[in-house]
């Protein structure tokens, strides 16, 4: 191989090298998809109240905040340390127009799930959407 | 002469056919009035919450066994085939749910496979396609219903979901020809006649079917001529107003079927549960042949008293069927072959009787009691009868338990006896799980949780150092050397329960070893003014007055709200409603009323954590460590409480999970000799163990604005390498100290500066 063919070839591997990064830094496209749940499903107690979220964020998603408020208390009482579950209570609460309990409810995600930016951003336009409801 | 008395003769027949007619025309607008409006008097039924199982979870064997009794599920020694039948292993149980139909929660009933290990539920699994079940909702438990003075228990159905076969059979039993006469049938009467004669013996009755209604519906049961007369009226007017299939229909939801201790069973709807539990649709023809069989004597030809009699009188109705020509030789041959198989039930005393008036208390005020006793509503609650029992059990034996170990304790008249109490909620959601309102709701009715006012002694204490956080924390040192009060002029002397050489202690140390004399110091610092403003908060009912035994417990309250206010901490500083009550619907179905969890936030996270904290340590070291060697071995947070005179014994434990709090006493205030960690501890102890599914090992998570320092144990303050012992500690961020501690050498200019500019929280593990 020639020197001018190694350079070449060395250009461009530097290139490829200096691209990696900047794809890794590339922001993922918006999805409407809710961020990963932060609870980890190490204990039977923690899956059997993610089984009870799912299904209080699957009525809330058919607009039944009644139906999902009785999944999610029910969670709850499995694992009252899901910032998840109060999120969606809160969610729950604004869909049924009552900013009270829906600040209360997304105060408390927000002290639960206070170490995950995604969740953070969400609590921090639900409080938005709260703060609408209560002009 | 003659023509006189044909004219009167004529006159009186006239006048008899008039007063005929009126009576008529009166008896039909009565019959009108009363099938127009409500035909019957449903009553509405208390459920409980549904029940939650998930593999892994943690069980309680026993409590379960009797849930799935009080579910109605019944052992059968095959795999099980039908709704409502189980069978049970040592290490796996096999069930055919039921349908579940629950406010918001419905699910048809399939077969499932639980399989434990040790308390363990170690997998959940469809047994008919052996798919994993990752959790599975029990259906609610029927606890009470409300009756109306005729204590009828019935299922309305539909003429269209009465299959033919029952009607055949009731009809072949009853009145074979009830859709030929308008009536009253003559022909049936001559026949029933003959018969009598001939055997010497009443052995058929000519009653039509609308007869027998007319009778039940409207008349009195007595044999009179009148009753007889007026009977055959009604039949008549009823006959002419109704079609053939509403009289049918009425009659099938009318008939008396069976008793349930005091409770009859009235209509095939209800009968078809009662004795084959299920809906009546899916009856099959000797079921059917049965339950028309005992129309005739339900008591006397019931399955549950003779099963050789109501098969005989099952397959007299079934000839009679066939005689008629509604069922074919195959089918009668098949049905009289069939054995008598019912499905028993038990007949239970008063469930959970003081969460039952409690809760009637809050209906009442929602529904009067002619609605609650007669429209069927279907009441949904959040009591969980396992917690329910195993509160009632702990209770039980937990009194019995101290009258054995102190004679003095022993009283001989029931309402004289020693008392105790007990209430169970879930922290986070209110919801109230278990009221143990007494020892024995036969001998008193009296809900200790809801109705009575006590002291709580040291229990109150926790409100006070929450009030006082603010402006001490854990660390703060405190005076538990003996002072004077002077209170109105008079002297007032507080004492710890027990002498201690500490003269000053920390805050921490003070609520866990309970120093009365620390706590009365603390109340001093902070103002009574600043702990009652603190308590109104909490929404005690009892007006409280600025003493200083105030900080005491020396004031009444209601243990409802002790417990209720006890859930702030153990709820991130949120006052939750204590929910008893969740969903009303109606006998369709329809949701009348719906009532959620509701929080209000009474003080920070980080306080309530910091609360939260010093209540473990009286579980880890102070008063409440006895709770290690009763099996207790999680952490928990708790505060006991004895008053004056061991007036009142008190523990009030929780976890992120779940709380309890537990009172023994007498009522007339006698002394129980005893204290809270002595009465009341080891009944909460027994409770604990006793709901295993309730049991997480989990603590709160330190929340935003805790920080951890190290402390010197002497001053509280910063250590340093001359303090000899030093701890760590927690504190509002707010409330860290800066000060390096003065009483040991001090520090360098460096660590002092260091220590300044040092401004972040920071997490450190539990």
């Amino acid at each position: 191989m020639t020197m001018t063919l190694k350079i070449k070839w060395l250009k461009i591997l530097l290139a490829v090298a200096l691209c990696l990064p900047a794809v890794g830094c590339m922001k993922p496209a918006l999805t409407p998809e809710p961020p990963p749940s932060p609870e980890s499903p190490s204990t039977p107690r923690v899956l059997a109240s993610l089984q009870l979220t799912e299904q209080g964020k699957s009525l809330l998603n058919k607009g039944k905040p009644d139906a999902a408020i009785r999944a999610l208390e029910r969670a709850i009482n499995l694992n009252p340390g899901s910032g998840e579950n109060f999120y969606y209570l809160s969610q729950a609460w604004l869909m049924k127009e009552e900013a009270k309990q829906a600040k209360e409810f997304n105060n408390l995600a927000e002290i639960y799930l206070n170490e995950y930016p995604e969740w953070t951003v969400r609590i921090a336009r639900q409080k938005d959407r709260i703060q609408e409801l209560e002009k | 002469m003659f023509k006189k008395l044909l004219k009167l003769t004529v006159l009186i027949f006239i006048l008899i056919c008039a007063g005929l007619i009126l009576y008529s025309w009166y008896l039909s607008v009565k019959v009108e009035k009363r099938f127009a409006g409500r035909r019957w008097s449903i009553p509405s039924t208390v459920f409980s919450d549904i029940t939650i199982l998930y593999p892994g979870q943690r069980i309680n064997r026993s409590l379960f066994n009797k849930k799935l009794n009080s579910l109605g599920y019944r052992e059968v020694s095959h795999n099980p085939r039908k709704k409502g039948e189980k069978k049970t292993a040592s290490t796996k149980v096999t069930i055919y749910l039921h349908d579940l139909k629950a406010p918001s929660l419905t699910r048809k009933g399939f077969p499932v496979k639980i399989r434990f290990l040790q308390n363990k539920i170690e997998a959940i699994n469809r047994a008919d396609t052996g798919k994993s079940v990752p959790i599975l909702e029990l259906e609610p438990e029927e606890i009470m219903q409300f009756f109306g003075p005729e204590r009828e228990k019935r299922h309305l159905v539909s003429i269209h979901q009465v299959p033919e076969d029952l009607i055949h059979a009731v009809l072949a039993a009853e009145d074979g020809r009830f859709y030929k006469h308008h009536g009253i049938d003559p022909r049936g009467i001559l026949r029933a006649l003959y018969t009598n004669l001939r055997h010497g013996a009443i052995l058929q009755g000519g009653s039509t079917l609308t007869q027998q209604l007319a009778k039940n519906y409207f008349l009195t049961p007595e044999r009179t001529i009148s009753r007889k007369i007026n009977e055959a009226i009604l039949s008549v007017i009823i006959e002419a107003i109704y079609e053939k299939d509403e009289i049918l229909e009425i009659y099938l939801n009318e008939i008396y079927l069976g008793q349930k201790g005091s409770i009859s069973i009235n209509g095939v709807g209800e009968a078809s549960f009662f004795y084959f539990d299920k809906p009546v649709s899916t009856l099959s023809l000797p079921e059917a042949a049965t339950i028309a069989g005992l129309i005739k004597g339900p008591n006397y030809y019931s399955p549950y008293v003779g099963k050789s009699r109501c098969k005989e009188r099952r397959n007299m109705v079934l000839h009679a069927m066939h005689r008629k020509g509604w069922i074919n030789n195959d089918k009668l041959k098949a049905a009289l072959s069939a054995k008598v198989e019912s499905a028993g039930f038990n007949l239970q005393g008063k469930k959970a009787p003081y969460f039952i008036d409690y809760l009637y208390r809050q209906l009442e005020k929602l529904y009067p009691p002619e609605v609650l006793n007669s429209l069927g509503l279907s009441i949904y609650t959040t009591l969980d009868t396992q917690v329910q029992a195993a509160a009632e059990k702990a209770l039980k034996e937990g009194l019995s338990r101290l009258e054995r170990s102190n004679p003095a304790l022993r009283r001989k008249k029931g309402e004289e006896k020693l008392q105790g109490a007990i209430i169970v909620m879930q922290p986070k959601t209110g919801y109230i799980l278990a009221v143990v309102g007494g020892r024995n709701y036969t001998v008193s009715q009296f809900n200790r949780i809801t109705q009575s006012r006590r002291q709580p002694g040291s229990a109150f204490k926790p409100f006070v150092y929450l009030t006082a956080l603010n402006d001490f924390t854990p660390a703060s040192r405190l005076s538990n050397e003996p002072i004077t009060y002077m209170i109105d002029g008079k002297p007032w002397e507080p004492q710890n329960f027990a002498p201690s050489d500490e003269l000053v202690v920390s805050m921490r140390l003070a609520l866990t070893k309970s120093f009365n004399l620390a706590t009365v110091d603390l109340a001093r610092k902070v103002g009574l003014d600043k702990i009652i403003k603190t308590t109104d908060r909490f929404l005690f009912s009892t007006p409280l007055k600025p003493y200083p035994s105030l900080a005491l417990g020396a004031f009444e309250v209601i243990p409802l709200e002790l417990a209720r206010a006890y859930c702030v901490f153990a709820a991130d500083g949120m006052l939750p409603y204590p929910l008893s009550l969740k969903d009303v619907t109606d006998e369709n179905g329809k949701l009348l009323k719906q009532k959620h969890m509701n929080i209000e936030r009474l003080t920070s996270p980080a306080k309530a954590f910091i609360i939260s904290s010093m209540l473990r340590s009286v579980v880890s070291e102070g008063t409440a460590r006895s709770l290690i060697g009763r099996g207790i071995s999680w952490p928990v947070a708790g505060k006991t409480g004895t008053t004056n005179n061991f007036r009142d014994a008190w523990f009030v434990g929780y976890t992120p999970d779940i709380l309890a709090l537990v009172w023994v006493g007498f009522d007339n205030q006698d002394s129980i000799f005893t204290t809270g960690s002595t009465a009341a501890l080891p009944i909460w102890a027994d409770l604990m163990n006793s709901v295993p599914q309730y049991v997480s090992e989990n603590w709160y998570k330190i929340p935003p604005g805790v920080v951890k320092e190290t402390v010197c144990s002497e001053s509280g303050l910063l250590a340093h390498k001359g303090c000899p012992e030093s701890m760590e500690e927690i504190f509002l961020k707010e409330n860290v100290p800066t000060v390096f501690c003065p009483i040991h050498n001090k520090p360098g200019l460096f660590r002092k500066i260091f220590k300044f500019m040092r401004k972040d929280d920071y997490d450190t593990k539990n």
